[in-house]
C-alpha cells in the first residue's frame, strides 16, 4: 500500500493497517525520498522494530504531525519471535485525538486572553525540529509577574507552587543503558541519608525506576499522568523505606498518553518540577535517554544537570553530544552542569583509556572524581529488587560507599541547605 | 477507527442477515445498478458467480474482523488476514477490472441499503454507523492498495 498524505490522513492509514494481524511497518517519506518516521504494528498493537532507537509512541506522535506532502508506504514484515507492545493502536489514537482537541481548546482560550499565546500548545503540522524550541521563559522559579504559559499547564500543576530556592537536578545522558536510573536512585538515597528531603521524578518510561526495584505494581499515577493533567502530585508520590525520599513513578497504571509525546510539554514540566521543589530540598529527574526533544524539555526546566557516561571508547563522542544538546538551549534556559559521572569503569585498558581521554578533554573540570566501577553488586541488587545502596553483601558495601562519595561530591557543587548536623553519618561518636 | 463494540455490532447484525444470505447479492446488485446503471457493463451477463463471491467476501470480512486481543501476537496467514485479502481485492479492482475510485461511494450506498432492507427494524443507527465505518475502511484499504507505479509490487514484503 502506498499513497500521499494529501489523499489519506495518517489516521486513515493506521485505521486500516490496525485491522491487520500481520507484522507491518508504515513508513513516511519526504518528497526527496528521505525516511521521516516508521511505525511498526502487530495485531493492532504498536511495537518497536529492532533498529528503531526512538520510543515508538514518540515516533507515532511525530508521524501524526507529518505534513501533507509526505508519502506513506506499508510493508508486511516476517513475524518475529517476541513482540513488545507499546499500547493498543486504537487507544493510543483515541488518547491523541482527545489531547489534540484539548490542546486546540487551550490555544483558543489563550488566544482570547490579553497575554501572548503560549508556545506550549502548538498544533503545527510541521515535524518538530530536533532541539526543543527555546521557550520564551526563564527556567526556574519565575517571579509571579512573569506567568509562564499558564493556560497550557494542567490543573494539577497550574496551582502556583511556593517559590523556593531549592535545587532541581536532571540526571541525563546522550546514550541509553549507561546507568542513569541506577545513579538517580542511589544518589537520591544517599542525599536523603544526609538529611535532605528528596523527590525523584522518573521521566523515563522505558528505563522505569520502579521496575528496577520490582515495585511497578505500586504505581497508580505517574509523571506523565500529571503532565497530562490528571491526578495530584501529593497522591502520585510513593514513599520509600528511606526517610525523606519519595519517588514519582514514570507511568501509572496506564502507559503515557500518546499526545504527550507529540506536543511541547516544556511548560508542564516547569510546573511539575516547581511544584515538587516546593515539597523537597532537591528534586532529581531521571531523564529519558538521549539529548532528544523529550530530554531537552526537562533540561530547560531544571536548575542543574548531572551527565552520566559509560567508560567506553565512544564516551568522548557522547560527551560532545551532551554539550551540544545543552548548547541548543537558550542561555537563560540552560541548566548549570553540576558535573559528569563516569559509570561502569572496567578493569581493562580500553575502559581506562576512555576515561583518561574524557578527563584529558575536560577543560571545564566537569568530570567528577568519583568513578563508579562495573560491579556484580548491581546485578545482585537488581536480582534482589533492592537499590544497591541498601543491599547487603561485600560487593554492595563497596559500591554503596562509592555512591556516598558521589552524593558528597554532587552536594558540594549544589546550593543545598545545610543538613542537620546529626544526620551526616559521622563515624566518630 | 472501528471500535470493539462496532465489531461486535457488525458480527451480530451479519448473523441476523444469514437466513436471507442468498437474497443479499440480489438486493445489492439491483440497488447498485439502480443508482449507478453505468457500472452494469463492468460485470458479465451471468452474475451468479459474482453474487457468490460477494457473500463469501462479506462473510470473510466479518469473521476476520473480530478476534480476542490476547491473541495479538498470533501468526496469521496472509490469506486469512483481513487487510492483506482486501488489499489484494483492491488491486484486482483497479488493475484488472479497471474500477474507478468514484465507484466506491455507490457500492457503499448499495451495501447499506441492502442491510437496511434485510434487517428492517434491527438496522439501528449503531448498526448503520458500524457498517458505514467498516465500509469506509475497506474502501480506503482497496484504494490505497492500487498499483500506482504499475509494477504490481506495491504491497511488498520488505526484506530485512
Amino acid at each position: 500500500m502506498m499513497g500521499s498524505l494529501s489523499n489519506f490522513t495518517l489516521r486513515d492509514v493506521l485505521d486500516v493497517v490496525g485491522l491487520s494481524r500481520q507484522y507491518t511497518v508504515v513508513e513516511l517519506h519526504g518528497n526527496d525520498g528521505s525516511s521521516l518516521a516508521s511505525i511498526n504494528l502487530k495485531g493492532g498493537h504498536l511495537v518497536q522494530s529492532a533498529s528503531d532507537q526512538l520510543d515508538p509512541r514518540e515516533a507515532l506522535g511525530r508521524a501524526l504531525q507529518a505534513p501533507k506532502w509526505c508519502t506513506f508506504h506499508v510493508f508486511r514484515l516476517d513475524d518475529i519471535d517476541t513482540y513488545q507492545s507499546f499500547g493498543q493502536l486504537a487507544e493510543l489514537l483515541a488518547d491523541e485525538a482527545a489531547l489534540t482537541t484539548a490542546a486546540a481548546a487551550v490555544v483558543a482560550e489563550a488566544a482570547s486572553m490579553p497575554s501572548p499565546a503560549p508556545a506550549a500548545a502548538q498544533t503545527t503540522s510541521e515535524p518538530p525540529p530536533a532541539p526543543a524550541p527555546a521557550a520564551p521563559i526563564a527556567p526556574h522559579a519565575a517571579p509571579a509577574s512573569q506567568p509562564r504559559a499558564v493556560p497550557a499547564e494542567s490543573a494539577a500543576t497550574a496551582t502556583p507552587a511556593p517559590v523556593t530556592s531549592g535545587v532541581s537536578l536532571a540526571v541525563a545522558s546522550p546514550q541509553g543503558g549507561v546507568g542513569k536510573t541506577t545513579i538517580a536512585l542511589n544518589l537520591g538515597i544517599c542525599l536523603a541519608h544526609r538529611g535532605l528531603r528528596v523527590i525523584i521524578i522518573d521521566a523515563d518510561v522505558n528505563g522505569d525506576l520502579l521496575s528496577l526495584i520490582n515495585a511497578r505494581g505500586s504505581a497508580e499515577i505517574g509523571t506523565y499522568d500529571l503532565l497530562h493533567g490528571s491526578g495530584q502530585l501529593e497522591r502520585a508520590l510513593r514513599r520509600t523505606v528511606v526517610p525523606g525520599l519519595q519517588v514519582l513513578p514514570a507511568a501509572g497504571r496506564q502507559l503515557p498518553a500518546l499526545a504527550l509525546m507529540s506536543t511541547d510539554r516544556s511548560a508542564k514540566w516547569r510546573g511539575l518540577i516547581r511544584q515538587a521543589m516546593g515539597m523537597a530540598d532537591i528534586v532529581l529527574v531521571d531523564c529519558p535517554a538521549g539529548m532528544s526533544h523529550a530530554a531537552l524539555e526537562i533540561l530547560q526546566s531544571v536548575s542543574h544537570v548531572l551527565g552520566v557516561f559509560q567508560a567506553e571508547t565512544v564516551a568522548s563522542r557522547s560527551f560532545e553530544m551532551f554539550e551540544r544538546g545543552l548548547a541548543a538551549l537558550a542561555e537563560r534556559d540552560r541548566p548549570s552542569v553540576v558535573g559528569v559521572v563516569v559509570n561502569m569503569l572496567r578493569e581493562n585498558k580500553a575502559s581506562a583509556r576512555a576515561y583518561e581521554k574524557l578527563v584529558a578533554g575536560d577543560t571545564a573540570g566537569r568530570v567528577l572524581k568519583t568513578v563508579i566501577n562495573r560491579s556484580e553488586a548491581f546485578e545482585e541488587a537488581t536480582a534482589a529488587a533492592t537499590p544497591v545502596r541498601l543491599h547487603g553483601g561485600d560487593a554492595s558495601r563497596k559500591t554503596a560507599f562509592t555512591f556516598d562519595n558521589l552524593a558528597s561530591e554532587v552536594a558540594s557543587r549544589l546550593p543545598l541547605p545545610q543538613a542537620p548536623a546529626d544526620s551526616t553519618g559521622s563515624f566518630m561518636l | 477507527m472501528l471500535t470493539h463494540a462496532q465489531k461486535q455490532t457488525i458480527r451480530r447484525s451479519w448473523g441476523l442477515v444469514a437466513p436471507i444470505a442468498d437474497s443479499v447479492p440480489d438486493l445489492f446488485y439491483k440497488r447498485l445498478f439502480d443508482i449507478a446503471p453505468e457500472y452494469r457493463k463492468l460485470f458479465s451477463d451471468d452474475m451468479s458467480a459474482q453474487k457468490r463471491k460477494l457473500v463469501m467476501m462479506l462473510t470473510f470480512v466479518v469473521n476476520a474482523l473480530d478476534w480476542p486481543d490476547e491473541f495479538w501476537t498470533a501468526q496469521v496467514s496472509p490469506d486469512e488476514d483481513l487487510v492483506m485479502v482486501v488489499a489484494a481485492l483492491g488491486r484486482r479492482h483497479s488493475n484488472l477490472y479497471k474500477v474507478p475510485d468514484e465507484a466506491y461511494a455507490p457500492v457503499g450506498e448499495a451495501l447499506l441499503w441492502t442491510l437496511d432492507y434485510g434487517l428492517g427494524e434491527a438496522f439501528t443507527t449503531d448498526v448503520r454507523d458500524a457498517w458505514g465505518t467498516l465500509y469506509g475502511l475497506l474502501s480506503k484499504c482497496m484504494i490505497m492498495s492500487r498499483d500506482l507505479a504499475g509494477s504490481g509490487t506495491v504491497v511488498a514484503e520488505k526484506a530485512h
